[in-house]
């Protein structure tokens, strides 16, 4: 279906085909078709959108906090609402000049204090594809007494580099026939919003936990049935519900060496319920 | 109206009904009616979505507390932009006012007090609408005002917004996803049919059944449901009141908005026209009178519904 132009001719006789093409019209309107005029500010009434008209999702997070300073990449940027807590007096803001997008934290005491971080953020172009198929849920962790422990982790739909990083994914234009997605580079100029476009700042900030070294952080495997259901927990209840769900289920799952595409340095780890 | 989903045969008459039925779908496509197109991204004009199309309204509130943690629950829960400041730390404490609590809700903020005493955590919020009114039972309430009296009269805490504390916390998500006839409609997952909502088991505490949850082990069965005053209410027992800092003898009062319509007219036009920390402001600096005696509107469970008025030398 396309936007058709209509003229209307003195004395013309109106076809069936333009009858039909006229009514094609209000789909290619709203679907925004070529050629279609855009839905421009002012045709929006005051108000209009709610919470649910937003592509909104929510991320979690818990870091460690010592003395020496963390920088946290907020899961959505700089579009991104948000509320902390800590497991104990003593963390602040801190760290220096971070980038936007970046939490500075600090923890004046000689004791790791755990940070939490609840996030909503509204989305630009998922899904993401690290080249084993569409990933419905990053789980970034950092395990530590030879895993035992979930030290950091942080779970959203998307992945650090989408909204820090240089390359902007946000969508200037899309083809709602074919879905295919178009941004635009610093330039002006157009550019595809494909998979691996969007992963262009990957080996830039390859996981959230900006002060820690990447040795330690793994990547839960995206396509593994835990990590399916833990998407679906957090479309039903929150990013915060999935969070504490790994953590107090994780009595009940195994970790194991995997094989999977992960950002540089970052550690593939398979996930099964015992 | 609805949308007529026109056709042409080779042929057939266009007449007059027909071209109005033309006409009437560009109302019906507006307005969102069933079958219509619906917007699409690819539809909207870059940057069109400015501050004025959001449906946002402000809310203010403060805690007093002399607890190791103040928390506060932010009305428009994760929908919430905020700003809090913290009254009464001196330069020696130098942790009061940091992060704290635990590992507290969403949309709730919860920071650390060292003193002892009584330090005060202000916070203003902007936050994004899903589908007010709320009506408890006598009617809808255009703006709540929840009061944490102690027990010499003055106020420890304090949450003016238009809507209630549980619309954006709980487990019941009431953000419509789609409207039938100006009602709103969510799918909800449950626990087999009519059974409990899976947020429910999710945020609850049996962990064998969450288990089975995620081994596959449970029906979980998705019905469209509408979003009645019933449901956007589902969680006002779980949430009753905005405030975590609640000491004995204390009491939370709410405003009620049916016995001075006019004092809640002026109210919610200050919250609509200039900001709720207005509103907070009126009932701070003692422009009211808080009547200890309840009325009878129905109200959460724990709180009580008071009268208020003007002060006789105040405004109004």
């Amino acid at each position: 279906m396309t936007w058709t132009n209509h003229t209307y001719e003195v004395g013309e006789v109106l076809a069936s085909s333009k009858m039909t093409t006229f009514q094609d019209n209000y789909t290619a309107l709203m679907q925004g078709h070529p050629g279609a005029p855009k839905i421009i500010e002012a045709a929006i009434a005051t108000g209009a959108v709610k919470q649910n008209s937003l592509l909104t999702t929510t991320a979690a997070t818990t870091l460690v906090v010592n003395s020496a300073g963390q920088s946290l990449a907020l899961a959505g940027g700089t579009y991104s609402w948000w509320t902390a807590s800590s497991s104990a007096q003593g963390t602040s803001f801190s760290n220096n000049d971070t980038a936007a997008g970046v939490l500075g934290l600090m923890n004046r005491s000689a004791i790791d204090i755990d940070f939490y971080l609840d996030e909503r953020y509204i989305q630009a172009s998922p899904p993401y594809n690290l080249g084993n198929g569409d990933v419905p849920l990053f789980v970034f962790i950092d395990l530590s007494d030879e895993g035992q422990t979930i030290r950091n982790v942080q779970i959203a739909p998307d992945p650090p580099w989408a909204y820090h990083g240089p390359t902007d994914i946000s969508v200037h234009r899309a083809d709602p026939v074919s879905g295919r997605l178009w941004g635009r580079k610093r330039d002006g100029s157009e550019v595809e919003l494909t998979r691996a476009y969007k992963n262009s700042d990957m080996s830039l900030i390859p996981h959230p936990f900006l002060s820690v070294n990447s040795s330690r952080v793994c990547l839960l495997d995206p396509l593994s049935p835990v990590v399916q259901r833990l998407r679906e927990v957090l479309d039903e209840s929150g990013a915060h519900t999935a969070r504490q769900l790994l953590q107090e289920q994780k009595k009940y799952l195994v970790f194991e060496e995997s094989t999977f595409n992960t950002p540089r340095g970052v550690f593939p780890l398979g996930v099964r319920l015992k | 109206m609805t949308w007529n989903a026109l056709s042409y045969p080779f042929e057939s008459q266009l007449n007059t009904i027909k071209m109005g039925q033309v006409m009437e779908n560009f109302t019906s496509i507006a307005a969102g009616d069933s079958g219509a197109p619906r917007v699409a991204t690819a539809a909207l004009a870059e940057r069109c979505v400015t501050q004025a199309k959001l449906s946002t309204t402000t809310a203010s509130g403060s805690t007093s507390s002399s607890a190791f943690t103040i928390s506060y629950t932010l009305v428009g829960g994760t929908y919430s932009w905020w700003t809090a400041s913290l009254a009464g730390a001196t330069s020696s404490e130098f942790d009061t006012g940091g992060f704290g609590g635990g590992n507290s809700a969403a949309g709730t903020i919860s920071v650390v007090n060292i003193s002892g005493g009584s330090r005060t955590l202000h916070v203003d919020e902007r936050y994004v609408q899903s589908s007010p009114p709320y009506d408890i039972g006598d009617g809808e309430i255009p703006l709540f005002c929840f009061l944490l009296m102690n027990q010499n009269g003055s106020i420890a805490a304090i949450q003016i917004a238009q809507d209630p504390p549980w619309a954006y916390h709980g487990p019941t998500n009431i953000a419509a996803q789609r409207w039938i006839n100006g009602k709103p409609y969510r799918k909800y997952k449950r626990v087999g049919f009519g059974g409990e909502l899976l947020s429910e088991l999710l945020r609850g505490s049996d962990q064998v059944k969450i288990s089975k949850y995620l081994r596959g082990e449970l029906q979980i069965v998705e019905q469209e449901e509408e979003i009645t005053q019933s449901l956007k209410n589902r969680d006002m027992s779980v949430v009753p009141h905005p405030f975590q800092n609640v000491s004995p003898g204390q009491t939370v009062i709410l405003m009620d908005p049916f016995w001075d319509d006019k004092l809640t007219s002026a109210l919610l036009k200050i919250q609509q026209s200039v900001h709720a920390r207005e509103v907070r402001n009126i009932f701070m600096e003692n422009m009211l009178v808080i009547d200890n005696n309840g009325t009878k509107m129905r109200t959460p469970p724990g709180v009580l519904p008071v009268k208020c008025k003007w002060k006789q030398n105040g405004k109004g």
